[in-house]
């Protein structure tokens, strides 16, 4: 299991692009769970309307915890993904 | 009526009605791939011409209702389905201005209520293309039809069937 701290620096936050992207990253790694987690809500990165619905702020801190067969790649991809468009 | 009328009410009892009255375009063509790839999902995209609002293509409950974002409003449809209506391209950066949000998450809405209210001078005058997309981020057991192409009348026009 890898875990991510993140703090969203983006301005604009998780937005529908953003949201989009990460879901499709996140159905690269079929073998692989990745949940995010904002307070006390936990959602899988593969559910678009969940994580839209969390209202993913600038600031907001965010954990996410990557799980299964692929769990470093995925977790390389997600750490880009975090720097790159969050 | 026809036969051929009754055989599609048969084939096809689910339907989406027009969010706002215009042209519907095929998703493919909206000038951001995040939709025209399908990224999100499948849907369509509408040109609007004078609409005020987006409103429910069919009954459901609002699952996405976001006032800093209020652009973009997602619904489960009672028959399952998930969809996302966003309107305009990058109009995120317009920070919710030009948009406020009739309907609040959690919210239980008929076909045809309206869910945002825009001003579409505002959309195009900060730059942005007012192109309204309808994606259907889960389809759940169902295969939607899209149909594109028409001129679309608010809450009349189907532009889409499913069963």
């Amino acid at each position: 299991m890898v875990k991510l701290c993140y703090t969203v620096q983006d301005p604009l936050g998780l937005h529908a692009r953003p949201a989009g992207l990460l879901v499709k990253l996140a159905k690269g790694f079929p073998g692989t769970t990745i949940t995010v987690t904002k307070g006390e809500q936990t959602v899988k990165a593969t559910q678009l309307m969940m994580l839209m619905s969390m209202c993913i702020k600038r600031g907001d801190e965010i954990e996410v915890v990557v799980q299964g067969q692929e769990e470093q790649n995925a977790a390389g991809a997600i750490q880009d993904f975090l720097h790159n468009h969050l | 009526m026809s036969i051929l009328n009754l055989f599609r009410k048969e084939k096809c009892s689910y339907k989406l009605l027009a969010v706002a009255s215009g042209k519907v375009c095929p998703i493919e063509s909206v000038q951001d791939e995040v939709f025209s790839a399908k990224i999100l999902g499948d849907g369509l995209a509408l040109e609007p011409d004078n609409s005020q609002s987006v409103l429910a293509p069919a009954s459901g409950v609002v699952t996405v209702a976001d006032h800093s974002m209020p652009h973009a409003v997602g619904m489960r449809l009672s028959t399952g389905m998930e969809i996302l209506i966003h309107i305009g391209i990058d109009t995120v950066e317009m920070d919710g201005h030009g948009f406020r949000l009739l309907a609040e998450k959690g919210e239980k809405v008929k076909v045809g209520q309206p869910l945002i209210a825009f001003d579409l001078d505002a959309i195009r005058s900060s730059g942005h293309p007012g192109t309204i997309i309808l994606v259907v981020t889960e389809p759940g057991q169902h295969k939607p039809l899209f149909l594109s192409g028409l001129n679309a009348v608010a809450g009349q026009t189907v532009i889409a069937e499913y069963q």
